[in-house]
């Protein structure tokens, strides 16, 4: 197993980019639709009442709805942190 | 689906044990604290020798923690409902059982009430003693497998309720009326007459 300090001497860097965090919030966003549409197949399907559904919609759309703000929040508030870094970076160059 | 008559009413629905989700509620507990734990952890490791952030740390901290969240999220609404998705619906004719294995696995049968020839309640341990929940087999009559259902809240209650819908569903099935024919007059003779339940 090699140990995360071990990258440093492997002279590994991982840029943390807004392209990145952009990416990584499209899969996330992605994967949570898909996601989505299966819970609510099979709780429509196979859930003993209606009252059961509705609970279950409220809920999970509830608290997805607030992960994927606080979500989205935060990479907003990282593209602009960056933004005026790669402007400084830009005009170095 | 749950393929249930018009005509059959739900007399009862039960589902397992609380306990039997315990242990996934411990997963997700740890599963949410384990930022926490690497946040601390990650004081020893000099992470940020090989990590470039271009803008805000602080940020990129909360938008990975949010985006771990949101995974353990959708993880634990799967633990949810293949928990409270297995159930055991007793209608007035039938016993119908759902077991959800996983979105893509689920095991369903049914059978008719007045099949079932016994009921026997498994209840080991002293946590399954003092939480009342255990392990319910019904015997039913013909080739087909018999029904076990494991982690059963109150399975002597259950037990109780089976037994007396199979008292009323076989006394249906063997009622006989009595039905005379007017038109032949009052001494014509009964016929009898089998209702079927």
């Amino acid at each position: 197993m090699i140990l995360p300090f071990s990258a440093v001497k492997l002279g590994i860097h991982i840029p943390v980019t807004p392209l990145l965090i952009f990416a990584l919030t499209a899969l996330l966003l992605a994967a949570w639709g898909i996601f989505t549409l299966i819970l609510r197949y099979h709780w429509k399907h196979y859930s003993t009442r209606k009252a059961e559904m509705f609970a279950m919609s409220f809920f999970y759309f509830i608290g997805s709805a607030a992960l994927i703000g606080l979500l989205c929040f935060s990479a907003f508030l990282y593209f602009t942190s960056s933004a005026p870094l790669e402007a400084t970076g830009a005009s170095l160059l | 689906m749950i393929e249930i008559d018009p005509n059959e009413k739900i007399l009862r629905i039960v589902r397992k044990h609380w306990f039997v989700f315990l242990g996934d509620i411990f997963i997700l507990i740890f599963a949410v604290l384990l930022p926490m734990i690497l946040l601390y952890a990650l004081q020893f490791i000099p992470f940020k020798a090989f990590l470039n952030f271009s803008g805000s740390q602080l940020y990129a901290e909360a938008f990975f923690l949010f985006a771990w969240l949101l995974i353990v999220w959708m993880v634990g609404w799967t633990l949810w409902s293949n928990y409270y998705l297995d159930v055991l619906i007793i209608t007035d004719k039938r016993v119908f059982t759902i077991e959800q294995l996983g979105f893509f696995k689920r095991v369903s049968s049914s059978f008719r009430i007045d099949r079932i020839q016994n009921t026997t309640i498994h209840q080991r341990g002293i946590i399954q003693t003092l939480l009342n929940f255990g392990t319910i087999r019904l015997e039913t009559a013909g080739e087909g497998e018999d029904f076990v259902g494991t982690w059963i809240a109150k399975p002597y209650d259950l037990k109780i309720f089976l037994n007396e819908l199979h008292d009323t569903a076989v006394e249906r099935s063997q009622l006989v009326h009595m039905d005379t024919d007017v038109s032949k007059g009052p001494e014509a003779p009964a016929e009898p007459k089998q209702i079927t339940g």
